[in-house]
């Protein structure tokens, strides 16, 4: 095995199982609230849709800011990146549109047209949206700077991160929106 | 504006495809709960695919963009592929026997949960590989950074096939 494929799948795969561990133990979350949750239809449809959005962010977040750190190395107030600053609005954007999209497609798949429940579900995915796409942002920020100064490569470490703890707490947020608004 | 573009239009079709996928689901949730243990698989084996996909098309984005490959013959693009494929074999394989060990726990016993794992995988990974590879190299010679549109298509076309395969992989064994 060339010393590449060793350090590739070396650096990746402690990551990527506790990653998925962690998923798992994302699904045992939800498991609490299945009875609940196999009620409402729209959000049975709307979950992997959801689930996945949250995720893309932390991918793109993660990918786009690994490049930006190998292109043009660590600010130290990142925060002052107009790089960054035009990644952050471009997902905040997205973030709200895409939203606004899940819930209103879930309730027409799912065939319930009520309004009242067209507002609760939007306002649960907005919710979820907006806080996780935050939290999205910090870690793909702070943990790539700590893995990249610590000289390893942060491709192999922040896309499994930001997704697996996109997973987990997505279905957290779940697990807390669905019985506050239902 | 053309970033937002990529980015936008890339969401959109992974809401679609992820909403599909989502209605897939709500089709096989009896199936699924026949099987022991693959409730507790599926967010994991989900979660794997669209990681391995989403890092390797990370890994080759960044090497496109530094310069350090420009084909798909290049040395370090089949180091990536290679190493994908052995991760995709070491994950199944783990992920089968926790989701095996989580199975003990609840007082059940079906070890072929981590043969079904393995066999996933290895569906999955014979399919979104390629594609991943194909679609990376496609786009930045498109100019088009893959950075901003791959990491959606993967997790979406990852979730969509890894369902399939799973459902392959319990009809099989």
């Amino acid at each position: 095995m060339n010393k590449l494929i060793y350090k590739t799948v070396k650096e990746s795969f402690a990551i990527l199982i506790i990653t998925s561990i962690i998923s798992s133990v994302g699904g045992f979350g939800l498991a609490a609230i299945e009875t609940k949750f196999l009620k409402i239809v729209p959000l049975i449809i709307l979950f992997p849709a959801l689930n996945d959005m949250i995720g893309d962010f932390g991918t793109i977040i993660a990918s786009k800011y690994t490049t930006i750190l190998f292109l043009k190395g660590i600010k130290k107030k990142w925060w002052k990146s107009k790089e960054l600053r035009t990644l952050f609005k471009n997902i905040g954007f997205v973030a709200l549109i895409s939203a606004l999209y899940l819930s209103t497609i879930s309730i027409f798949l799912s065939g319930e047209l009520e309004i009242k429940i067209l507002i609760k579900i939007m306002a649960i995915t907005s919710i979820a949206t907006v806080v996780l796409t935050v939290v999205m942002l910090l870690i793909a920020i702070i943990g790539g700077l700590y893995v990249y100064k610590r000289g390893h490569n942060p491709d192999n470490y922040l896309i499994p991160m930001t997704t697996s703890i996109a997973d987990l707490t997505s279905m957290i947020m779940l697990s807390i929106l669905v019985p506050l608004f239902f | 504006m053309s970033e937002l573009r990529q980015i936008l239009a890339a969401e959109f079709v992974s809401l679609t495809g992820g909403l599909l996928a989502g209605l897939m689901l709500s089709s096989i949730k009896h199936e699924i709960a026949l099987v022991p243990g693959l409730l507790i698989l599926l967010p994991g084996f989900l979660e794997m695919r669209g990681n391995l996909s989403g890092t390797l098309s990370a890994r080759l984005s960044s090497a496109l963009h530094l310069g350090t490959i420009d084909s798909l013959k290049s040395q370090i693009t089949k180091d990536y592929i290679m190493s994908t494929i052995i991760l995709t074999l070491l994950l199944g394989t783990s992920l089968g026997v926790i989701a095996y060990a989580a199975n003990i726990l609840l007082g059940l016993n079906y070890p072929n949960i981590i043969l079904i794992s393995i066999m996933a995988s290895i569906l999955s990974g014979a399919f979104m590989i390629p594609v991943t590879v194909y679609f990376v190299f496609f786009l930045f010679k498109k100019g088009y950074d893959p950075d901003n549109i791959m990491g959606p298509y993967v997790t979406t076309i990852g979730d969509i096939i890894c369902m399939v395969s799973l459902i392959i992989a319990v009809a099989i064994l």
